[in-house]
């Protein structure tokens, strides 16, 4: 016994060692690891090193370091406050938007007839045009002089212009414009969950006596739960650091009805070339997400992940 | 608990019949096992008696009630799915209460119900489980919990077993089989598999391709087929067959053909004589003997061993396979040359233009 065992030990020293599992991993992430420090991890501590100073580029450039100054200043920053509600009012408008409407696209592209069945490789054309060209989409349509709303009241016979972008709904115009974007995508999951579903399921659910709600709650929602889960963090996230979309429909306007909290960073540390400041209020959206998120996770994600 | 009638039932997807003119009747507390290859339309037969398919014509009718254009749960039938389907989110009594939520009945009766159902199948201790806690035959056990809490008027299973492994199927098979005797309630079984169907039916009907091929008791369905697909199907080892003409001499009723003459007697032996002809005979009605004019020239290609006996399977002289049922350790080098005979009394007579079996005149 004890002769075998050292033999195999024998056997195994002539052979050249086996790497581990971990050293595996990280031998083979090694290049993802350098991107991401030179493209995440050196802004982001620069910007760190930016938020303690008062940086000028008039008279040349100069960094005063003005310590946690920056970051108060945020605080009674009358705009950081309207700015960040508008952020919030966009975030929440555009999840449930785009988990609504891409449920409701999965359940029709479920049930489309076979002829019909192409469409459900169609549906996903939206996504693929870039936020940038989404934007600039949306703006023409909801324009007085170019838009639908204009285009549907001459329907009607009438004469008057109708602007989609105006300072009280603006956000909301955004949000169906964002959600017009992204829905296709959640669509497209949830439809692939929803085909692993048995029929047969919905079979018991029939001699169940189940109603259609029930049914809906009992047999198809079930499976798509974690998937939702998924794209309401997605979307939260996407929809919070959006900007090129904002850039290119609203500039943040109409007055500053749209400017959302990354417009307002993008005008005081690129227009107003106040990078400090600019440096410190980016990290309390970098907060603002983290908490987002983690509050997401802990008050549902959990739970799904448990099933 | 309920007698069910099918009355020429028809169900047509676009061009594909997929149940063609069925009648049949399930007698109050039987069970009625449906067996047949896939796609043979046996679980679309039973779909269409829980009333989840509409048949494309014909009548349903239970204890003589036409229900053909009732819901599922008017017709107060329960169902248990391959696989042992059960709501995936839902603990497994609250998977049983999904059967009588809309039942009407009080809360304490419901629970008194639930309480019933699960001590008939000893689930008791696994109520608080969700389905992905549960083993498969635990989920086989609650779906038929699920089932019963009922009350049906008939209880139809679509394959439950066919997903577990063979020795808890064997358990849960006997298991259903003295359920269905002490709930005494009406019950379709569908499966592919023979031996379920030998084991758990009061009668078995086979079917193929939409039609009913054999309705009838285990043993006449075993004994006496009455198609050619009927005998090759049910029956493990499966039927020989043996091709060749039927003829008369010296008022005896032969079975010829190159390497065979057996004299046919018993049922057939009034059999008019005809050109082709296909015998069928069981291998355990078979045995290993001298070479002879009645006996069949083989040659050995494998020999399984049963323990109890041996399966020597042959290639025949038409280049069928040929199998005999041998004494337990019975042993040949494959290729080895042997010889076979049966009892022309015992085989039966297929047409093999209509494929079913030879009609023959009752003598007076």
């Amino acid at each position: 016994m004890a002769d075998n065992v050292s033999s195999k030990r024998a056997a195994g020293a002539q052979r050249p060692a086996e790497i581990s599992t971990f050293s595996f991993a990280l031998i083979v992430s090694i290049p993802v690891l350098l991107f991401l420090l030179i493209v995440v991890a050196y802004p982001l501590a620069y910007a760190f090193y930016l938020s303690f100073n008062e940086i000028r580029f008039f008279g040349g450039y100069s960094a005063d370091w003005v310590g946690f100054q920056n970051y108060a200043k945020v605080f009674y920053d009358q705009s950081f406050w309207s700015s960040l509600s508008k952020t919030f009012r966009f975030t929440i408008e555009t999840v449930i938007l785009t988990l609504g409407v891409g449920l409701g696209l999965a359940l029709i592209l479920k049930h489309l007839p076979g002829k019909w069945r192409w469409l459900r490789a169609l549906i996903i054309l939206p996504w693929a045009v870039s936020p940038y060209g989404a934007g600039i989409f949306f703006a023409y349509l909801g324009r007085g002089q170019t838009g639908v709303g204009t285009a549907v009241a001459a329907m009607f016979g009438s004469s008057q212009t109708i602007n989609l972008i105006s300072a009280r709904f603006v956000i909301e115009y955004l949000a169906v414009g964002a959600a017009w974007n992204m829905a296709p995508l959640v669509a497209f999951f949830l439809l692939a969950n929803m085909l692993t579903t048995p029929q047969r399921l919905y079979d018991l659910a029939k001699i169940d006596r189940m109603s259609r709600l029930e049914t809906f709650w009992h047999v198809t929602l079930p499976p798509l739960r974690f998937t939702i889960f998924v794209f309401t963090c997605i979307t939260t996230v996407l929809a919070m650091k959006t900007f090129d979309y904002i850039f290119t429909e609203t500039q943040g306007g109409p007055g500053g009805a749209s400017s959302v909290l990354t417009y307002t960073l993008y005008k005081i540390s690129f227009v107003n070339l106040d990078l400090g400041y600019g440096a410190a209020m980016s990290f309390f959206l970098l907060a603002v997400i983290l908490v987002s998120t983690g509050i997401l996770y802990f008050l549902w994600g959990r739970k799904e992940e448990r099933q | 608990m309920a007698r069910i009638e099918l009355r020429n039932i028809v169900k047509t997807y676009g061009g594909f019949n997929a149940v063609q003119n069925l009648d049949m009747t399930i007698e109050d507390g039987e069970l009625l096992v449906l067996l047949g290859p896939s796609g043979c339309g046996k679980s679309t037969t039973m779909n269409m008696v829980a009333g989840l398919t509409d048949p494309t014509s014909g009548q349903i009718l239970f204890d003589g009630v036409d229900v053909t254009q009732r819901s599922p749960h008017e017709r107060n039938i329960a169902m248990v799915f391959q696989s042992s389907l059960l709501y995936p989110h839902l603990s497994a009594h609250d998977n049983i209460y999904m059967s009588l939520k809309r039942s009407g009945l009080s809360k304490q009766e419901i629970e008194a119900r639930i309480a019933r159902a699960a001590e008939t199948v000893d689930v008791t201790r696994l109520l608080d489980k969700l389905p992905s806690q549960l083993s498969g035959g635990e989920r086989q056990r609650i779906a038929t919990a699920k089932a019963i809490v009922r009350e049906p008027a008939g209880f139809l299973l679509d394959e439950p077993l066919s997903a577990l492994d063979a020795s808890l199927r064997l358990s849960l098979r006997a298991e259903l089989v003295n359920l269905q005797k002490r709930i005494r309630t009406t019950m379709i079984f569908v499966t592919h598999d023979q031996i379920e169907a030998m084991t758990m039916g009061d009668r078995i009907g086979v079917m193929r391709n939409g039609r009913l091929e054999q309705i009838g008791t285990p043993t006449d369905i075993y004994n006496r087929p009455a198609t050619l697909f009927v005998a090759g199907f049910v029956g493990a080892p499966p039927m020989n067959f043996l091709k060749g003409s039927l003829e008369r001499a010296d008022g005896k009723l032969w079975l010829v053909n190159p390497s065979l003459k057996v004299e046919i007697t018993g049922e057939f032996a009034g059999a008019a004589p005809a050109k082709e002809i296909i015998l069928g005979i069981r291998p355990h009605l078979m045995r290993l003997s001298e070479a002879g004019s009645s006996a069949l020239p083989l040659t050995v290609y494998a020999i399984e061993q049963l323990g109890n006996e041996a399966i020597v399977i042959c290639d025949g002289p038409a280049g069928e396979k040929i199998r005999v049922i041998a004494p337990a350790g019975f042993t040949a080098p494959i290729g080895t040359a042997v010889h076979a005979t049966f009892d022309g009394a015992s085989a039966r007579l297929f047409d093999p233009a209509t494929e079913r079996v030879l009609a023959v005149e009752k003598r007076a």
